[in-house]
């Protein structure tokens, strides 16, 4: 829905800036500051440079926004010290930062942009064995030390800032499985598939409220990966090559017309 | 006692630590109780800050038997809440942020297909 209302914006953009080029053709002197729409090549660049300009102070932005928003949540966590058994648990697969949620709810995530750390909640502690709960935490180890709550952010904020090229939520998707089938290899490669496929049937059975609506189902990735199956090569279709290409091409052309107005009340 | 009251906005606060102290010798108070206790808040204010403990299950409320007003009572105590606050901070946090900016375990089970299932069940059972 977001997404329709920002490609019918784009549209006003567009709309209102060619009535005002329309309106300064008439005018000689307004004329006089315009870039001429015949020298294409210098038009496309000044269009290029907004768009730069513009979406990546977007990005930026946005993903600021949503790292400041997610870190401001974390410092109200009720956390608690750990019980023993975890804390030796985390200690031995090299948990640098763990906090424990004294919460019977069924949670395991890394987060924290610059200082990531991995939150088990005492529902998790309690459901899982010990070569389970290992398993979990290797998982979360190697989002931390990777750093992808951070990464994470960053390209779900590509993904919204060009909503214009569908490639970049594409690519977003294809960087999450990528992340996620990368932590479960560290986690086989340490502990063998079994108990990571245990940790993961375990926790995937259960009810999680509204907890694992909120993710995009990787899951089918990595069972493959668990059961050693040959993983799927994913490539971009055409039409999604084309449809995005066209988006780019509708993007400029709003800013082509935005940097003219640029020029003008230079 | 503390962790908990930090869970709530100030108003809140001031409000279950009364309710949470008194909770032995008073498991169940009306409106006026806390006015009484708390001249300086307004009636509306303390109504709707009682509405609002109400609405996210912090209070138990009930009418009063033969009268209009109501009487409210705390559904858990502070170590409780502490437990139910974590589990409904960790739920949202997840719903929110996942896949924005946190990195979870958890995937849905019920995507794979039967044969995978079948598959992973076999894995860990063996």
């Amino acid at each position: 829905m977001r997404r329709i209302w920002l490609w019918v914006g784009l549209g006003l953009l567009l709309a209102i800036c060619d009535r005002w080029l329309a309106s300064c053709v008439g005018s000689g002197a307004c004329m006089a500051t315009l870039i001429d729409p015949r020298d294409w090549l210098a038009l496309t660049v000044a269009a290029a440079i907004l768009l730069a300009i513009v979406s990546g102070s977007a990005w930026v932005g946005r993903t600021l926004w949503l790292v400041a928003r997610s870190a401001v949540e974390l410092r109200r966590y009720p956390i608690s010290p750990a019980p023993d058994r975890l804390r030796e648990l985390a200690q031995a697969v090299g948990v640098r930062r763990l906090r424990f949620l004294p919460s019977p709810s069924h949670a395991a995530f890394c987060a924290g942009a610059l200082r990531p750390a991995v939150y088990i909640s005492r529902g998790v502690s309690d459901r899982l064995s010990d070569h389970e709960l290992a398993a979990v935490l290797t998982h979360e180890v190697e989002h931390a030390s990777s750093f992808d709550p951070i990464r994470r952010a960053a390209w779900r904020s590509a993904a919204e800032v060009f909503f214009f090229m569908p490639f970049f939520s594409w690519l977003t998707m294809r960087r999450i499985e990528a992340s996620e089938l990368r932590a479960d290899r560290r986690a086989i490669d340490k502990l063998g598939p079994k108990p990571v496929a245990s940790a993961l049937w375990s926790l995937g059975s259960v009810g999680l409220a509204g907890a694992v609506a909120a993710f995009s189902g990787t899951v089918e990735l990595r069972t493959a990966q668990l059961l050693g199956d040959p993983l799927p090569r994913r490539a971009p279709s055409g039409s999604l090559i084309a449809i995005s290409l066209a988006g780019l091409a509708f993007a400029l052309a709003v800013m082509a017309c935005a940097a003219q107005v640029v020029g003008h009340l230079h | 006692m503390e962790a908990a009251l930090d869970q709530l906005g100030p108003l809140e606060a001031r409000i279950m630590r009364l309710v949470w102290d008194r909770h032995v010798e008073q498991p169940v108070f009306v409106v006026r109780t806390i006015l009484a206790l708390m001249p300086d808040l307004a009636y509306t204010t303390v109504m709707t800050t009682l509405n609002r403990l109400a609405e996210k299950g912090i209070l138990h409320v009930t009418p009063v038997p033969g009268q209009r007003a109501h009487q409210y009572r705390a559904a858990m105590d502070p170590a409780g809440f502490l437990v139910w606050a974590s589990g409904r901070d960790a739920d949202q946090m997840i719903v929110r942020y996942g896949d924005l900016a946190l990195a979870a375990f958890a995937d849905r089970i019920e995507q794979l297909s039967p044969e995978q299932r079948e598959r992973l069940r076999t894995l860990i059972e063996s």
